[in-house]
């Protein structure tokens, strides 16, 4: 089959044809023509893959010619079944050259007059496409030419009644006029056109081509595999006879690789380059260098991934390449923040100096927007980490943010966003962080990866859990497009979000067996994010605390304390991991050796700007006053920052708040006597009335067993021995719940 | 020559065996072509079924030696699966050797050539002998095209030579001459089977250029067994002329294969006569439906320039079979002489979806290309058919034709050449070579290769046409007078050309008229031999012809010349007379107008 023409170029050449013959009426040119040039040069849109005389017929059928009585749609038919002959298809790829402007005597200027034969300038997009049709048949063989021909005649057939209505002579064989006086059962009709009826879709090499780069294209972009209607469609299209491109290997290897097929992605990665190496005096050495070293960093071999990669800098070094170059920079930069343990000490060292500044240089140098962006987006994130200014970190988001506005560059929106909505959350905004995510999923959902899509769906989620909206926040996460998780990657990310959900759950129902059965689950799937591992690494901790092995709670705190700092990774979990500790020491009955790492978690949060982490350091501090029986201080410390607590939205955070403020008031009443005793009674009832609330939303058991007792001996002090009775029962039923 | 008609159940008979026999010694187009002359729909060949049973039958008795099968002796006698020889002791030793033999023979269907000679290397059968030698000959010519370099490319010449030849005539001349003095001492005949060596060692001959001495073998080989096609084919290409066909036919058998294989020389030959014609007739009430007849008498119109005869003949035999390629590259010629553009675009389209890799479709598409002015695509087809089938004659002398289109007349020449190599009769690749030549201002060298052309074609106009301007050229006007009389009186009208690129250069006239332009050449001869008198006698014949012909460029420049010639006379009245009428006729008109006041100014002097 042919490399170029399609029965379907044959009738955009004949509209072209009927334009330069000042066919079309004024009011008609704009229209049509705006159809034939929408099929030459915007390939993009994939419904423009095979063009349907059923899409010509619709957007001509209904537009006046300069034929009185005649519609552009019936010019059209009779110069397509004016092609009655394979010599007539030739001789009409001769004849539409005669329409361009002859490049050696061209005085008279090209200004349409009507009813005369205006000439296509050369170099205009239907000279070009002229001059390129009738280029792609001279080079076509006779026997394409001949196949041509026949899924011409194929293409057209469906008109045959149409053009009846003109022409009464018009048969069956009407096609070719060489079969005058013949019928269809003649031997020779037989041989001749035998096979016609065999369906095969009129397709060429150029059309399958723009149909994978528009895959390619979209799997890069949104890092999906291709939906399997797609592939069985696409399956069709190159069981035709035409010349597959090489590039169907790319999209072979993507969709492997997305599907997390490890020797399959390497095998057709491998086929793809053998192809295409050496292509058009270019060697592409580079590009193969850097998917495989992307591939093995994707199936967790890091050693080879970093060694590929370094190859691939060395290579496009020598071979000039400056996009390829920085973009690997750029990736080995975000791969040694993501993976410091597996860089070699050489990068390490390079990537911390200035590598940064570098980057943003070079991509701003070479006009790659979307690099600098990205760039700009790693600085605040470096900001973020390290914690320093916050002012920085906005600014440099704001940077990247208008670049991808000014630019338009829509798949960096989604770092971006997710970067902004971490960013609130940590300021202890956690509504406006919602908001940012929810802001995302809204606007920019179709233009983004996938990847981006799932992690602000799994971060929306995780924020509502943490309210205590549990069943809401799974709701939503199966309420994800499956198309998304048919990527391996996404799907592993998905998986463990909706795990870690349901984890924290049991664990505050205190449904031991099932959070130890999710625990192993989770922990057993191979490679989690970062941000995965040490929430699931803080359930733990959490789960070992309750059942109250605190040894090896503490070991487990140590190990992974270790290797935050030494990953010297985000001061933010550093800290959240030193409150665990002071927690941990308070419960163990060493108060006062938390006492130190709580209030330094807390200086340093507090110049980070980590606020959620500062109130719950304070809450812990406020614990273990109320230890060494400093009430007052305690109560002062902590319903000063309420407000702004609550402003968390943490639910866990505001029942602890609210259980220590309700321990406060109890010793503060411990030390008065009469009114004074009984009106902090009160208040300490109306705290664990809050953090009973609290409490019930993340459905915290054990917690609430606790203020029920609490509560029912207050009532039993004060004497209502109704109320005493009803938190009494309360505390059964919680009991039998649970 | 005048055989009587033979009897069809007899006739059937030899075909059938012959048709066995050709493919049992694996001469696949000797065995096509009888079979294809045997099979005919509506043929009174066809013997009814008790004949067939009686057939049968007599074979059986005839082979009691051979047990019969049991399944296919009801049907089919042995005998035509397997054909035996006739001599007793020929037939012991073929059924000795018939593993052997049917070895050989599947090695030969498989194409592994040498390996099919070896094994029957001390076979002693005439058949298995003939067998072995025929698989190192096709060995032979398997190693010599596997040799020979891309086509007309830097090294290509046809001189790669068959290295088996040799080996094989020395086996076969001794076969021979130990056959020869057994036929001395024993006084036993030469065999039938012995026909298939002699024709063997005719081709090898052949091959060597020892063309007398090849056809004295091809047709002792056809006495002996005259069904057997490729023998008379080859014996075909051994004829350079008529007399060459004369000579030998009073020692070709008498035998209804003759009558065909005269028809076969006829045509190649250009003999259009009626005679042949008439035989062909006779011929075809024997083998009705054969399309081997049926292109036959439609080549004799083509060489008789009866283009829409030959045109429909055909079309109806595309229509019967429209597998069937052998000779659609005539057809495609035809087509291309009558311009018929879509009808050569659809031949093409159906031979390429027959076979596309086969010498005839590709000409046929080249052809088409050609006629479309696309000449490097045409070469293109070409040279495909060529590199299929490196004795493909039409294609090198298309391929000629094609790069004189292209103005490369040296790779003409060469074409043109090769094609002469492969066929001594083809006056197209001699004229062309002519022309060639006189392009090239090599006039007597062109001189040369019209009179080739002209020997073939002696009754062609525009052979003699050549012929005469060459001599124009060479300053030799008598010679030209006389080539351009002989041109005048051909028999055939000149109405059309005889090469498909010139075709446009010749007058429409009627039947019995001459052409104008040779009236005038003649003309300007005689003025050249300073005969004005007779000059303004053929220029005003030329005129003659205006009554039938209309007013040409030819008739204008004749009465150009008749005016300045009375001018020259001082005949004012005369001269002015023949400027007139130019005038009017719009032809010459700036030198008429010059002519006619120059005229006048005279003529008014002269008052």
């Amino acid at each position: 089959m042919s490399r170029y023409l399609t029965p379907g170029k044959i009738a955009l050449l004949a509209l072209v044809e009927l334009y330069a013959e000042s066919r079309f009426p004024n009011q008609s040119i704009v229209p049509v023509l705006s159809f034939v040039i929408k099929h030459l040069v915007s390939p993009k849109e994939n419904t423009t893959f095979i063009l349907t005389l059923d899409q010509i017929k619709a957007a001509t059928i209904d537009r006046p010619s300069a034929v009185v009585g005649r519609t552009i749609f019936d010019l059209l038919l009779k110069k397509l079944w004016e092609i009655n002959s394979f010599d007539a298809l030739h001789s009409f790829f001769t004849e539409v050259q005669t329409y361009l402007v002859d490049p050696e005597n061209s005085e008279k200027p090209p200004v349409r007059v009507h009813g005369e034969r205006s000439l296509l300038s050369r170099a205009s997009v239907l000279g070009c496409f002229v001059r390129r049709a009738g280029l792609e048949y001279v080079r076509l063989q006779f026997h394409d030419a001949i196949l041509l021909w026949r899924s011409f005649i194929q293409y057209r057939e469906p008109t045959l009644s149409s053009w009846k209505k003109r022409n009464l002579g018009a048969g069956p064989l009407s096609f070719d006029m060489n079969l005058k006086g013949l019928f269809l059962q003649d031997l020779i009709v037989e041989q001749v056109y035998g096979r016609l009826r065999e369906k095969d879709p009129a397709v060429s090499t150029d059309d399958v081509e723009r149909l994978l780069e528009f895959q390619v294209d979209s799997m890069q972009r949104l890092g999906t595999r291709i939906p399997d209607e797609m592939a069985l469609q696409l399956e069709q299209m190159l069981d035709t006879n035409v010349t597959i491109p090489a590039l169907s290997h790319y999209v072979e290897f993507l969709n492997s690789w997305r599907s997390g097929d490890y020797p399959g992605s390497f095998d057709n990665l491998h086929r793809y380059f053998d192809y295409t190496m050496h292509n058009r005096d270019r060697t592409f050495y580079q590009y193969a260098l850097l998917n495989l070293a992307i591939l093995q960093a994707d199936f967790g071999c890091y050693r080879e991934s970093i060694l590929a990669m370094q190859e691939t800098i060395n290579t496009a070094r020598e071979n000039k390449d400056m996009a390829c170059l920085n973009f690997s920079l750029s990736w080995l930069y975000h791969f040694h923040k993501a993976h410091p343990q597996d860089c070699p000490d050489v990068i390490s060292s390079r990537m911390e100096r200035e590598s940064l500044q570098f980057l943003k240089a070079k991509a701003k140098e070479g006009g790659m927007h979307h690099l600098q962006s990205m760039a700009h987006l790693s600085e605040a994130k470096q900001i973020l980490v390290g914690g320093e200014s916050v002012a920085s970190a906005f600014e440099s988001i704001l940077r990247s943010s208008h670049l991808n506005t000014t630019k338009n560059i829509y798949n960096a929106m989604g770092s971006q966003i997710l970067l902004q909505s971490s960013l609130w959350s940590r300021l202890g905004v956690s509504y406006l962080g919602w908001m940012n995510c929810e802001l995302f999923l809204a606007k920019y959902k179709h233009d983004s990866p996938v990847e981006d899509v799932v992690k602000a769906l799994c971060r929306g989620a995780y924020i509502m859990s943490m309210r205590g909206r549990f069943e809401e926040a799974l709701e939503r996460l199966d309420g994800v497009d499956q198309e998304c998780l048919r990527t391996l990657k996404v799907y592993q990310y998905w998986a463990t979000y909706v795990g870690l959900l349901k984890l924290r759950s049991a664990i505050y129902k205190g449904d031991i067996a099932a959070a130890e059965l999710l625990l192993q689950q989770l922990s057993s799937t191979p490679s989690v994010e970062p941000d995965c591992a040490l929430e699931i690494s803080i359930c733990r901790l959490d789960l070992q605390t309750r059942i109250g092995n605190y040894s090896a709670a503490l070991s487990t705190l140590t190990a992974l304390a270790e290797t935050l700092i030494r990953d010297r990774s985000d001061l933010y979990h550093r800290l959240r991991l030193m409150v665990l500790k002071a927690d941990l020491l308070s419960k163990c009955g060493r108060p006062l050796k938390g006492l130190s790492v709580a209030v330094s978690a807390a200086t340093l949060a507090w110049r980070a700007r980590l606020l959620p982490v500062l109130f719950a350091a304070f809450r812990t501090v406020a614990g273990i006053l109320i230890a060494l029986g400093e009430f007052e201080a305690a109560y002062d410390m902590l319903d000063k920052v309420m407000p702004q607590v609550l402003e968390c939205e943490d639910a866990e955070l505001n029942a602890r708040c609210f259980a220590v403020l309700a321990e406060c008031q109890m010793g503060i009443a411990g030390g008065r006597r009469g009114e004074g005793r009984v009106g902090g009674l009160v208040r300490a009832l109306e705290f664990i009335d809050r953090a009973f609330v609290e409490y019930s939303r993340i459905q915290d058991t054990e917690a609430m067993m606790t203020l029920m007792s609490q509560k029912a001996r207050i009532q039993d002090f004060m004497g209502d021995k109704g109320l005493r009775d009803d938190a009494v029962k309360m505390y059964r039923q919680l009991q039998k719940g649970a | 020559m005048a055989t009587s008609m033979p009897d069809p159940q007899q006739l059937y008979n030899a075909l059938t065996t012959a048709v066995l026999k050709c493919s049992e010694r694996c001469l696949y187009q000797a065995a096509k072509w009888s079979a294809f002359l045997l099979y005919s729909p509506s043929s009174p060949l066809l013997p009814s079924q008790t004949e067939l049973t009686y057939l049968s039958s007599r074979a059986a008795e005839a082979l009691t030696s051979m047990p019969p099968m049991p399944v296919l002796a009801t049907t089919l006698p042995q005998a035509y699966l397997h054909p035996i020889s006739t001599t007793p002791s020929e037939a012991a030793l073929e059924a000795a050797e018939l593993p052997n033999f049917l070895l050989a023979k599947s090695y030969f269907d498989v194409r592994e050539y040498d390996r099919s000679s070896a094994a029957l290397a001390n076979c002693r059968s005439v058949k298995s002998r003939f067998l072995h030698l025929y698989a190192r000959y096709i060995a032979g010519e398997k190693r010599r095209d596997e040799e020979s370099e891309m086509i007309l490319g830097p090294l290509d010449s046809a001189a790669t030579a068959n290295r088996e030849l040799q080996g094989i005539s020395t086996s076969l001349q001794e076969i021979i001459s130990t056959k020869n003095r057994e036929g001395e001492v024993d006084g036993e005949e030469w065999g039938e089977e012995d026909g298939w060596l002699l024709y063997l060692y005719g081709v090898v001959l052949l091959k060597q250029k020892n063309t007398e001495e090849a056809r004295g073998a091809l047709v002792k080989s056809l006495c002996l067994y005259p069904y057997n096609w490729s023998a008379w084919l080859e014996l075909g290409s051994t004829l350079g002329n008529l007399s060459d066909l004369n000579s030998i036919l009073s020692h070709l058998p008498n035998n209804i294969m003759t009558n065909l294989f005269l028809l076969h020389a006829n045509q190649e030959l250009y003999q259009t006569s009626e005679s042949v014609h008439s035989q062909l007739t006779d011929l075809l009430r024997i083998f009705p439906t054969s399309a081997f007849l049926h292109t036959t008498r439609a080549l004799l119109h083509y060489h008789a320039r009866d283009f829409e005869e030959a045109e429909a003949i055909f079309d109806s035999l595309i229509k019967a079979d429209p597998h069937r390629l052998d000779c659609l590259d005539h057809y495609s010629n035809i087509l291309y002489v009558m311009e018929r553009r879509p009808k050569l675009g659809f031949l093409a389209q159906l031979a390429t979806g027959t076979d596309k890799f086969r010498p005839e479709t590709c000409c046929v598409v080249g052809n088409y290309y050609s006629l479309k002015s696309e000449h490097e695509k045409a070469v293109m087809y070409f040279r495909r058919a060529l590199t299929l089938d490196r004795a493909f004659l039409s294609a090198w002398t298309l391929m000629g034709h094609e790069y004189v289109e292209m103005k490369n007349t040296h790779a003409a020449i060469e074409a043109y050449r090769r094609a002469v190599d492969v066929n001594r009769k083809d006056y197209r690749a001699w004229y062309g070579l002519g022309l060639s030549y006189e392009v090239l201002e090599m006039h007597y060298y062109a001189l040369f290769y019209f009179q080739r052309a002209a020997s073939l074609r002696p009754y062609d106009p525009q052979m003699w046409q050549a012929m005469g301007s060459c001599f124009d050229r060479m300053n030799r006007p008598s010679e030209a007078i006389k080539a351009y009389k002989r041109a005048l009186i051909s028999p055939s009208p000149a109405s059309s050309s005889s090469l498909p690129p010139s075709s446009s250069s010749t007058v429409a006239g009627a039947s019995t008229s001459f052409d104008p332009s040779i009236l005038l050449q003649i003309g300007y001869m005689h003025e050249k031999l300073h005969a004005t008198k007779e000059a303004a006698r053929w220029m005003e014949m030329a005129l003659r012809e205006e009554d039938e012909g209309g007013v040409t460029q030819a008739t204008s420049k004749a009465r150009m010349w008749l005016a300045r010639w009375e001018f020259g006379n001082r005949n004012w009245g005369k001269a002015a007379e023949y400027a007139n009428e130019l005038c009017q006729d719009g032809q010459e008109l700036e030198e008429a107008k010059a002519l006619v006041r120059d005229l006048r100014s005279r003529m008014d002097v002269g008052k």
